[in-house]
């Protein structure tokens, strides 16, 4: 995974948002308040893909999720009754309205309002017409001298939404509604010309005093409060000790009201600091978990039961989570989210005749395999590249008959737990690939221990036969549905079906 | 995985893309498609492609393999007349494995008169190929080198290989599969012997020259090409041979020798094939010292009438190693989608 966002449900449970390395959306949610967690499924269809997703709740409590496409168009979706199923992806606003960062926050009165730095880094919004329903057009604040990079946002305790934007010139700005659910002051500097950051996250204090944390450019962690609900601004102060650094930062609010600030420092460590009393001074920064646990991206919510939930993915893109063991108090060691994964090597036959035209169809071969994987949540997790020379090869870059391939299985194999995909130049006859059905584990038994794909000159139908051969030998024969990956032949639509996905999550190269 | 099925185009269009000319779908596909579609004289096709200076080697390739594959008498003239025409090594390879696989003494000649000089793959399957006529057609020459090392069996784990006679399904299901992998010689029905090891099914098929009552004498008399060993795959059911059995004779031991290469060469198994008096001919086989193959014990007989008989079958279950692919920084950037 590689971006993630930690929404709650109109009945409590929690549920978390995520891309995943095929660029998929895929979500996970809590199958009772404070309960344990469903398995893994994608959102949307595995041609549905996103480069940034913000969680928000429309005020009759359904979840809306917003991203930012591939092709940095702004997307949304949201459940069609609250707790429950999903409408389709659609697009927010036109095609010329492009994003690269985008934050989500409620109106007073219950209305979701977007904000997004646009690809010219300006600063725009756009908010629903009503609760629950239709969009406005988007619109920009402010003037183009007014850009930035990152944004954080947050609600006064009056209601009105506050917004921080770190300024193309790294300086810190805010700007806010006048009144509740209505017009924005103009875009005012936070501190001095010397304040300068990369990374925000708001928080507010029991006291309905609104207070933001920044990453420095130095890495040191700042933050600046309200002096009274509502009203004027600290300077900026540090948090910690000038050996305290961090790379992302997330606020979360105890149940006591004692804000609790979590951070990724720039050894990737997780670290928390928490205010001592509501609304009053902190504690140092302590460690979350051990040194071993490391994170690139950081979320946190609170439970039904007022236990924080912080949800990290770790430097291995796999997913791990913390919760305070009582409300206000310690905290679990850190866990992983359960999920299944495989791990591939791709080995090219003849890897110095592959011309780049031929490699990047390979590549995308192994991003198609992800994304259909997607779909019964088997997560193509490492992906070796590896290759076998044409001196070497001995003629096997063309395979010319099924006997061919076999020998190939037979002769090579990568020494680890994952899974060989041999690419091959061509492959004669009607056959476009072949795979043993339901492989061994060991590599060295007899038979053929790998799968053989051949390289077609389409991306679409290269990636079909990879992910039709591998999908083979995690376990699955052929389906007789003509739109099923597994269907005997190509093209066809590339979906798999949940037993098929649990055939392949039980074979041993699937690991949790 | 297949290509057959799902694209619906016209023979016209399946034609212009086989031939380069139509881009409607990738053409590699369209050549794989042709040989099954109702597009006539698709020999003439592949002939058109395979002598395409211009043309890209990969598709060459692919339609001289094809010529093999269609094995009509015409197919494999187009692949002699290739061979003499054509100086490609990457092409040549291909022709010379479809002239080996299925061709007479002129197709040994054609091999014979290609230079293979310079290109280390050419010249090892030209040799093998010309080997296979030369076993297939009982000539003197081209004889294969005996292995010189040998792999004991591992002391432990072993696994008894069990034979039985295939069912008529079987049966005709391997000739189907066979029929567009040709090795230039049909198989006694009587004689296959399908076994199952675990790796999977595989069937063993005997030459039917062996089948006429005097197969003893033909071991003693010529080299020959006795047979096959094909696994049955297990995505598809489709049987394709990946070892070629063969003999040739040793006149000074008043012995012959039994070889099992893989189709693409290679030296598997061997072994030698001893009147025991009377009719009863023994052979013993045993692993030749080679990456990724898996140590076997077989002993057995064969009949007059070219039949085997399993008396002893053990395997190890698994090779004793295997060659490892180097790694390779390749990049794995996003792709735009």
């Amino acid at each position: 995974m590689k971006e993630i966002s930690l929404g709650k449900n109109l009945d409590n449970r929690l549920e978390l948002f995520t891309i995943g390395l095929d660029n998929c959306f895929y979500h996970v949610w809590q199958t009772a308040p404070n309960g344990s967690w469903s398995g893994w499924s994608q959102f949307g269809r595995p041609a549905d893909k996103g480069k940034k997703i913000a969680v928000g709740r429309n005020k009759d409590g359904r979840l809306e999720i917003f991203a930012i496409g591939m092709d940095d168009g702004i997307y949304h979706i949201w459940q069609t009754a609250p707790n429950n199923g999903w409408s389709a992806w659609s697009r927010l606003g036109t095609t010329a309205d492009k994003g690269k960062e985008i934050v989500v926050e409620n109106n007073l009165d219950g209305r979701l309002e977007i904000f997004i730095i646009g690809l010219d880094n300006g600063i725009y919004h756009i908010w629903q017409t009503a609760p629950n329903n239709g969009w406005s057009t988007w619109t920009r604040f402010g003037t183009v001298a007014n850009t930035g990079k990152n944004l954080a946002i947050g609600r006064n305790q009056d209601g009105c939404i506050q917004v921080f934007v770190v300024g193309t010139d790294n300086g810190i700005y805010r700007i806010g509604q006048t009144a509740p659910s209505n017009g924005w002051s103009a875009l005012i500097r936070m501190g001095t010309a010397a304040n300068t950051g990369k990374g925000l996250t708001f928080g507010r204090n029991l006291d309905g005093r609104s207070e933001v944390f920044m990453i420095g450019l130095d890495n040191g962690i700042y933050h600046a409060w309200q002096v009274a609900p509502n009203g004027l601004w600290s300077s900026w102060a540090r948090l910690g000790t000038t050996g305290n650094f961090a790379k992302s930062i997330v606020a979360g609010q105890n149940l006591d009201g004692r804000i609790e600030v979590f951070s990724i420092g720039t050894d990737d460590t997780i670290y928390h600091f928490w205010q001592t009393a509501p609304n009053n001074g902190w504690s140092n920064q302590a460690l979350m978990g051990t040194t071993a646990n490391k994170a690139g991206r950081i979320v946190v919510n609170r439970h039904q039961n007022g236990k924080l939930e912080v949800c990290t993915i770790g430097l291995d893109n796999r997913i791990y989570h913390f919760t305070q063991t009582a409300a206000n108090n310690g905290w679990t060691v850190e866990n992983k989210l359960e999920a299944h994964y495989v791990n591939i090597n791709v080995i090219l036959v003849g890897n110095n005749n592959f011309t780049t035209t031929e490699q990047n169809e390979v590549n995308s071969a192994v991003q198609r395999t992800r994304e259909l994987y997607g779909q019964v949540a088997l997560f193509v997790d490492k992906v070796e590249w590896y290759g076998i020379s044409t001196a070497d090869s001995r003629g096997r870059e063309n395979i010319d008959s099924d006997g061919e391939a076999e020998a190939l299985t037979d002769e090579w194999t990568v020494d680890n737990k994952a899974l060989d995909v041999f690419f091959v130049k061509t492959y004669t006859g009607s056959t476009i690939g072949l795979s043993r059905v339901n492989g061994p584990c060991d590599k060295d038994a007899e038979g053929m221990d790998g799968s053989v794909v051949a390289i077609e000159g389409s991306d679409d139908i290269t990636g079909l036969v990879m992910a039709h051969e591998a999908c083979h030998y995690l376990g699955p024969g052929h389906s007789s549905d003509t739109a099923n990956l597994m269907y005997k032949s190509v093209p066809n639509s590339g979906i798999l079906n949940n037993s098929q996905g649990n055939d392949m999550k039980d074979h041993c190269f699937a690991s949790h | 995985m297949t290509v057959k099925f799902n694209y619906v185009i016209s023979q016209k269009i399946l034609q212009e893309v086989a031939l380069g000319k139509n881009t409607s779908i990738p053409r590699g596909i369209a050549l794989k498609m042709l040989p099954e579609s109702k597009v006539p004289n698709p020999d003439l096709i592949f002939k058109t492609v395979l002598e395409d200076e211009t043309d890209k080697v990969q598709f060459r390739r692919m339609a001289a393999i094809s010529l093999w594959k269609i094995n009509t008498p015409k197919a494999v003239g187009y692949l002699l007349e290739a061979a003499r025409k054509i100086k490609e090594p990457e092409i040549l390879v291909a022709i010379v494995k479809g002239l080996g696989r299925s061709g007479d003494a002129n197709a040994l000649k054609a091999i014979e008169a290609i230079d293979t000089r310079g290109n280390k793959v050419l010249e090892e399957q030209a040799l093998f190929a010309s080997s296979l006529i030369s076993y297939r057609l009982g000539l003197p020459s081209h004889d294969l080198k005996i292995p010189r090392e040998f792999v004991a069996m591992p002391p432990a784990d072993n696994v008894e290989l069990n034979f039985i006679s295939p069912s008529k399904v079987e049966i005709d299901l391997f000739i189907s599969c066979l029929a567009i992998e040709p090795y230039g010689i049909e198989f006694s029905a009587e004689s296959m012997l399908q076994y199952k090891c675990p790796g999977g099914v595989s069937m063993l098929a005997m030459n039917k020259e062996l089948s006429k009552g005097n197969a003893h004498e033909l071991l003693m008399k010529r080299k020959n090409l006795l047979g096959v060993l094909a696994p049955k795959n297990s995505e598809d059911g489709r049987y394709s041979v990946s070892y070629l059995i063969l003999s040739s004779i040793d006149a000074v031991n008043s012995k012959v020798n039994i070889l099992i290469h893989r189709i693409t060469g290679e030296q598997a198994w061997a072994g030698t094939i001893i009147p025991a008096g009377g009719t009863q001919v023994n052979f013993t086989l045993s692993t030749a010292a080679r990456l990724g193959i898996v140590p076997l014990e077989l002993k057995g007989t064969i009949t007059p009438q070219g039949r085997v008989t399993i008396t002893k079958a053990i395997s190890a279950g698994k090779v004793l190693e295997k060659k490892r692919p180097v790694r390779i920084d390749f990049h794995s950037r996003p792709i735009i989608m």
